[in-house]
């Protein structure tokens, strides 16, 4: 647990929080009950026995009171951490656009007249991103943990998630978090904070056809391909999130029925786990 | 088509692993084996032992609530036993380099009928069944309103279980987890029959459930003794009430859900398509819809029986016997009110997911008030660790941990940075395990001699509990950790090497309670060996409160010789403070028992033939079925000679011959509890 950005850091707060908010109403328990096992015990124990006490106002005031009160003030927090995260609200002004499509087990990121990208998201530090996510073929979860927490990508459906990046550049990945299938392991993509010049830079890289783009990510399970491609059409976004069936025939994601798929699926998962034995896989959040 | 539909050569267990040998396909040729051996074993012995006839007269067409809870509550430890190799082979998986000796495919089926066993084959007959043996005795009844119905629940839960067991042998299961979710649960994404098997066995124990609940309610309606009010009744009563109205309300969105689903899959329709209109999202929906108060199915029952066991083991009375009513009473209403948490990743405006986030959060205040309330109950008790009472402290202590981050889930913000992790199934587990298992765990070892006039081993008993407790800690305390560091759930691997020590950890958890369920095991094979020295015929082994602890162990098929008079919340411990070791009878009268009969049995097995071809799209066969299941009811409803008459002479002589048997049994003291002196009937104010 260790974010990279304020909304990461925020959710780190409030599970924090809301730990220590427990905590007074769990001690009692957690010290209490060994407590009274030991004091109580028939043989040795030093408690006296009441076998008939079964009732206490002063007991039930402070049982039930002590509840809501603790209730009261984590449904509180609960509320202003929920206003104050929004995913759907910009986390600063103008943020920077990206729509995100999800398939068996690739990401398209799309940045509106600029690039499109498999499998890699580029980002200025300090910015704020929003991202409009949906996906073709199974329901996905779109995650990048140590940015911000996730929110499901589905087919037929548009969802947002804004965050802000870290404020220096840094490397980080993101993933699938929803099981969809045999290369679900390998469900993931690369996050790279950049400064604005490296950004820059980014945008000018040399690019593939879109075209190209639009037939392998139909047809392919895994990518190897190319990762950079011209920009689809204004509106591209929109026709995918209403049309998933555009951009996947879905027929990947059973293997019994679909051999040659499941050797390419062996073949990347093969090479994945090379790769990783190598090269550090960056350390946990 | 063909008569035998979709089935065909390559989906029986053992022919993968000879056109594809792999360790993968030969883990499940393996496991199809078992199941086909294991039948078998089974079969022989009866078979050499002579026992088919006993066990169709005694057990398969038996109609007696004790009886078929005993079932139920065998049908769930068999399926346990499945349930828990599962986890461990998956735990195996997990630290073998990867990317594994599983495909990603079989660990997610692996996941997927753990899941559905777990829940739908293990926890629901587990508690149907503890439900079924006691709570007619607790509310002075002689057997469920509708003792029919009860063997038909029963026969269509074990109908469902077959179903899942019959995938190990003929065609695959889902790969798609316990919640199924389209659209990977489609038939484009999910061609296979392993789906249709989910629908289907779901669909014959979840009417199977619905029918548990009707038959709960009404019996606890109409049947409690004279003078029983609501408020006269164990908190184990008031917690069936509970779950029986939820049973008959959160089972149906399910049904429903599924059917949408198989309509979806077989017949051209498009609920949960998006790109014909459907709507995924609605399947989430009224899956949690079920979902979130099936939770409090599972864990009220549980609550029931601490609040059962917790008093007798503390010699003392129940602290806040109405707080703990109101409690359980609001737990019940609120598990409807919050089932959007399960899906607050889905993209629904903040209001909403505060809204339902807070509502969460409400459960955890009768649920921390019960908590206290136990504690309280061992507040100037004297305690006596029986491993009933070990499971029950050991609930108490390790639920606060899954209670905190319960909590800590219901907040969105954190949701989002820990759903679909390993914390989120570290809590969920951290819930099930102590919160329903060691529950029925404690229910077994406490009302065990009932059912059968002997105690459980205790050495056994708390080995068990012992190895339990410190598996479960060791199998999912790691869990929160890595799924903090944001590991998600249902990875064939990990490639993180971060994550390997925890997943080292967890997998020896694992083997902890593989051992504890073995020690449960041999629990019951002592147990069993030495059932002349665990004797308890005159009842009450552990100065018990609730009248059930008045009749003699095992309780007679027709439960009370007289209806007991119910003269305040606990008769019976009246009656042994004023000196008596037997309670008065009230009035000898004729009373009818329902005969025994096959009928249900026969409705179970060609509605799950139904259900089969359902999955293997036999039309034909399954028409036949589905005809043949009503057909059944139809004759069994016009059949009038269905009861036999116990006379009043003979329950004259039942009471008499418990009331020699009580008298003829030595008194001994509280701390003789455990030793092979305790021959029932120990009484604190007697020595």
């Amino acid at each position: 647990m260790t974010p990279l950005g304020p909304v990461a850091a925020g959710e780190r707060a409030h599970l924090i929080s809301f730990f220590l908010w427990m905590l007074p109403i769990s001690l009692p328990i957690l010290i209490g009950t060994p407590w009274i096992a030991m004091r109580y015990r028939r043989q040795g124990g030093k408690g006296k026995y009441d076998p008939t006490w079964s009732h206490s106002v002063a007991a039930e005031v402070v049982i039930w009171g002590g509840a809501t009160l603790t209730f009261l003030i984590v449904g509180w927090l609960t509320w202003g951490h929920v206003m104050g995260e929004d995913p759907y609200k910009a986390t600063g002004k103008e943020p920077m656009h990206v729509k995100v499509i999800g398939s068996e087990w690739k990401w398209m990121f799309i940045y509106p007249g600029k690039v499109a990208a498999v499998n890699r998201l580029v980002l200025p530090e300090n910015t704020p991103v929003e991202f409009d996510i949906t996906a073709t073929g199974a329901m996905q979860s779109f995650w990048i943990p140590r940015l911000a927490g996730q929110i499901y990508a589905m087919p037929g459906m548009g969802t947002k998630m804004n965050l802000t990046t870290s404020e220096d550049p840094s490397q980080t990945y993101g993933f699938n978090s929803q099981f969809n299938g045999a290369a679900f392991p390998l469900n993931k993509f690369e996050v790279d904070v950049v400064s604005q010049e490296q950004f820059d830079a980014f945008l000018q890289e040399p690019k593939h056809p879109f075209a190209q783009l639009e037939k392998a990510f139909k047809k392919t399970a895994t990518w190897s391909g190319p990762e950079l491609f011209e920009p689809p059409e204004k509106g591209y976004w929109g026709k995918v999130m209403m049309n998933p069936d555009m951009l996947s025939d879905g027929g990947a994601a059973i293997l019994p029925d679909h051999a040659p798929e499941q050797k390419k699926i062996d073949d990347a998962i093969r090479e994945e786990l090379h790769v990783s034995q190598n090269q550090h896989q960056g350390d946990a959040q | 088509m063909s008569i035998l539909g979709s089935l065909d050569w390559n989906d029986i267990f053992i022919v993968p692993f000879f056109t594809d040998p792999s360790l993968s396909t030969g883990i499940a040729a393996g496991a199809g084996g078992i199941v086909v051996l294991g039948a078998l074993a089974v079969m022989v012995l009866l078979t050499v032992k002579g026992w088919w006839k006993p066990l169709w007269s005694n057990w398969i067409t038996t109609l007696d609530h004790k009886k078929i809870g005993v079932i139920y509550i065998v049908l769930a430890l068999i399926m346990l036993i499945r349930g828990v190799l599962e986890a461990v082979v998956m735990r195996a998986q997990q630290v073998s380099p990867a990317p594994g000796f599983l495909s990603v495919e079989h660990h997610a089926e692996l996941f997927s009928t753990h899941g559905t066993i777990m829940i739908f084959f293990v926890a629901m007959p587990f508690l149907t069944g503890v439900i079924n043996v006691v709570m007619p005795l607790q509310i002075g009844a002689r057997d469920m309103e509708f003792p029919f119905m009860n063997a038909v629940s029963l026969w269509l839960s074990i109908g469902g279980a077959a179903l899942v067991m019959a995938s190990l042998v003929v065609g695959h299961f889902e790969t798609g987890g316990w919640t199924a979710y389209p659209p990977y649960t489609g038939i484009k994404l999910s061609p296979n029959e392993g789906v249709d098997y989910w629908i289907w066995s779901l669909g014959l124990t979840s009417v199977g459930s619905t029918l548990s609940g009707i038959n709960f309610l009404v019996t606890i309606y109409k049947q409690r003794a004279p003078g029983m009010k609501l408020f006269d009744m164990s908190i184990f009563a008031w917690a069936t009430l509970c779950t029986a109205i939820l049973m008959i309300f959160a089972m149906m969105p399910l049904t429903v859900a599924s059917l949408m689903l198989a309509l979806d899959r077989q017949a051209g329709f498009h609920f949960f398509t998006a790109t014909q209109g459907g709507n995924m999202m609605n399947f989430a929906n009224m899956f949690w819809l079920f979902g979130h108060p099936e939770v409090y199915i599972l864990i009220l029952p549980a609550f029931g029986v601490f609040s059962e066991v917790i008093p007798t083991f503390s010699g003392k009375k129940i602290y806040g016997y109405t707080s703990l009513v109101w409690a359980t009473i609001a737990i019940a209403v609120l598990s409807f009110t919050v089932w959007v948490h399960h899906f607050f990743t889905m993209g629904q405006t903040a209001h909403l997911n505060a809204i339902f986030g807070i509502a969460t959060m409400t459960i955890g205040v009768p649920t921390g008030v019960k908590v206290f309330n136990w504690m309280l109950t061992m507040w100037r008790g004297k305690l006596r660790f029986s491993t009933a009472m070990l499971f029950s402290t050991g609930f108490i202590f390790t639920f606060v941990i899954g209670g905190i981050t319960g909590v800590m889930l219901a907040n969105p913000t954190i949701d989002f940075a820990t759903h679909n992790s390993l914390f989120l199934v570290a809590h969920f587990h951290n819930m099930l395990i102590p919160g329903l298992l060691f529950g029925m765990f404690a229910a077994v070892n406490y009302w065990f001699p009932l059912c059968f006039g002997f105690r459980l081993d205790e050495k056994w008993g708390r080995r068990s509990f012992w190895l339990w407790m410190i598996g479960f800690y060791g199998a999912f305390m790691p869990l929160y950790a890595i799924g903090l560091m944001g590991a998600p759930r249902r990875m064939a691997f990990f490639t993180e090497p971060a994550y390997f020590p925890w997943l080292v950890i967890a997998m020896l958890g694992a083997l902890c309670v593989l051992a504890g369920l073995t020690a449960q095991i041999i629990q019951v094979w002592v147990s069993v060996k030495n059932r002349e020295s665990l004797m308890v015929p005159a009842g009450d082994p552990w100065d018990g409160r609730g009248i059930e602890w008045s009749l003699g162990c095992p309780v007679p098929e027709y439960d009370f010789s007289t209806i007991p008079a119910m003269t305040s919340r606990e008769p019976w411990v009246d009656a042994k403070e004023a000196g008596k070791r037997v309670m008065d009878p009230t009035e000898f009268v004729d009373i009818h028992l329902p005969k025994p009969t096959g009928m249900p049995f026969l409705v179970g097995l060609v509605a799950t033939l139904f259900a089969f071809a359902m999955i293997f799209q036999m039309w034909l066969i399954a028409a036949v079925g589905f005809v043949a299941m009503w057909v059944l009811v139809l004759i069994r409803s016009y059949d009038t000679d269905w009861e036999e008459t116990v006379t009043a002479e003979e329950l004259r002589e039942g009471y008499e011959a418990h009331k020699r048997v009580v008298e003829s049994t030595p008194q001994i003291r509280l701390d003789d509890e455990f030793t092979t002196k305790n021959r029932g009937l120990i009484m604190e104010t007697q020595v």
